[in-house]
């Protein structure tokens, strides 16, 4: 199970990686390009942690929109 | 001028206050002394962008001159300060710290620098800092526009960052104070290294308005100071509801210590603050308890069980890669100092709405928990930072120095407010400190803390080896 997990894990890594190389890889040198999936893995486990915590529907983010009118 | 350099490295802003209307000094000859030490010892540190000269001594000689009429603005007025560069100051220039804005000028001056204007203090600097106050994903101490900031106590140790310049300013009693912005650790990282009393007021109690920013759900702005009462009166000056920005609160802000209690406080030690912390910081926090127990009860305290630091990071990365979508889009990030910071933000794209909004909602139950465990406390302790400071010229991203601050990612997802004051020193001659996080717009509860331990300790008045001699 957590051999399966890591390989999902490892595949969205190098897919997101190859988003990041279709939109910026022209700007990109090698190095930097080699440190991408690093990144791109350090996202994911934070994304790992969220996803792990449980909301339910009600669950809202605090918004600070307003509706605007402006003077009459 | 009949004052000394010492006294006037020294002296807190009520000293300085008081010598100023006892006319042993004058507002220009304070603004003189913070332009030559800037200019000296603020330069060599990497702590200043841009000195205001101009600017500072007609505002000096205003202050002089209202002063003598009998117009007193009161604590701040004719006190000179730094602001860090990410305040619009109007006609100079504001750099963010970085490369591509290094000749960007405003026509207005942000809301604190008015703010502070009325309150009659006067700007002499605008001071360093980490580029785009290290929204980027810094590693290193290099990452300036003014290259590495460093500390008044040892500079060939990095002076903290994002408010780098801010810190060493202080630190190195070129100004009495200096206004500093954060993020996630941005006041009271350079506030521990540099050894100065930093003040992280509560999200939303300081208009952000003409301020870079970076993360517009977590960007605060606060007093860098000699102590924690300085804090205040800095923050009683800067503090209010403002028009021009929506988060900041339409709540009073008044300090006033005389109504403060100077005992009896209830202090949470928070569980595991020590956890990889170096030798000296576990020592000076130890000892520093032992001061506290004559002012507090101590008690056990536990941060909720939550993704504190995952929710900080996703947040932090999503905003900070909309606010600067022209520059990222436009592939200018590779005009900044750091490699790191030249394509992290590349990857930044690969967080999605349905994520960032994740965070969002998981930070309302963060914040809901955080208030139920501050209720129970005046403030919450822990050790500022669990080492001091890092070489000037190495990564920080590993070894000793990757743990950041215990509370921090809880305490900035959540705005609380906190105080970081000098507890101590560790190797190399670097100060250590303690953090008070208190519950949201409970300032003063943390300031009167903070200031009961200064009473009772003299780290925040030790001067560093450029006055000291």
């Amino acid at each position: 199970m957590a051999d399966e997990q890591a390989r999902d894990d490892d595949v969205i890594v190098e897919a997101l990686t190859a988003v990041v190389q279709a939109r910026y890889g022209g700007r990109l040198d090698a190095g930097q390009a080699g440190r991408v999936p690093e990144i791109v893995r350090g996202l994911r486990e934070a994304v790992a942690s969220l996803m792990a915590y449980p909301l339910v529907n009600a669950d809202e983010p605090d918004p600070v929109f307003g509706a605007y009118r402006g003077e009459d | 001028m009949s004052v000394d350099d010492r006294t006037l490295a020294s002296a807190s802003l009520r000293e300085l206050g008081r010598m100023i209307r006892a006319a042993e000094v004058t507002p220009t000859a304070l603004a003189e002394h913070a332009l030559a030490r800037l200019d000296g010892d603020g330069r060599r540190l990497n702590a200043v962008v841009t000195l205001t000269r101009d600017r500072a001594l007609r505002e000096a000689r205003r202050a002089g001159e209202e002063l003598a009429a009998g117009h007193d603005r009161g604590p701040l007025h004719g006190i000179p300060y730094g602001a860090k560069d990410l305040l619009a100051t109007a006609g100079i220039r504001t750099t963010w710290g970085a490369v591509p804005y290094g000749e960007q000028v405003f026509d207005a001056d942000a809301t604190v620098v008015q703010r502070l204007e009325t309150a009659g203090a006067v700007l002499v600097a605008k001071l360093a800092m980490v580029e785009l106050a290290g929204g980027m994903g810094y590693d290193h101490p290099d990452a300036s526009i003014t290259g590495p900031g460093l500390s008044p106590w040892n500079p060939a140790a990095w002076s903290g960052g994002s408010s780098s310049g801010s810190g060493s300013a202080v630190g190195a009693r070129a100004v009495p104070f200096a206004i500093g912005s954060e993020t996630h650790g941005s006041i009271t990282t350079p506030a521990a290294f540099c050894g100065v009393s930093g003040l992280r007021p509560t999200y939303g109690r300081v208009s952000r308005h003409g301020a870079m920013a970076l993360v517009w759900t977590m960007d605060k702005l606060g007093p860098m100071c000699r102590t924690a009462d300085d804090c205040g009166l800095v923050l009683d000056a800067i503090a209010g509801p403002d028009p021009f920005d929506p988060t900041a609160v339409n709540r009073a802000y008044r300090y006033d210590p005389e109504r403060s209690r100077g005992e009896g406080f209830r202090l949470g030690v928070l569980a595991g603050g020590l956890e990889g912390a170096q030798p000296e910081v576990a020592g000076n926090f130890e000892r520093s308890l032992d001061v506290l127990r004559d002012v507090a009860t101590l008690e056990d305290a536990a941060l909720p069980d939550l993704p504190h630091q995952a929710v900080a990071r996703i947040i932090i990365a999503a905003e900070a890669s909309a606010a600067f979508d022209d520059l990222i889009g436009e592939g200018r990030i590779a005009e900044l100092t750091r490699e790191t910071d030249r394509f992290n933000p590349y990857v930044y794209d690969t967080i999605s709405a349905r994520e960032y909004i994740r965070a969002l909602r998981i930070r309302r139950h963060i914040a809901r928990a955080m208030d139920v465990l501050c209720a129970r406390f005046d403030a919450l302790v822990s050790p500022t930072l669990s080492s001091v400071a890092p070489p000037a010229d190495e990564s920080f991203a590993r070894g000793p120095w990757r743990r950041g601050a215990p509370i921090g990612a809880a305490a900035n997802v959540a705005g609380l407010p906190a105080i970081s004051v000098p507890n101590g020193f560790g190797e190399r001659g670097l100060p250590t400190a303690i953090q008070f996080t208190g519950r949201a717009f409970e300032e003063n509860r943390v300031l009167a803390v903070a200031h009961a331990f200064q009473q009772r300790t003299d780290w925040h008045l030790r001067l560093p080896p450029n006055i000291a001699g």
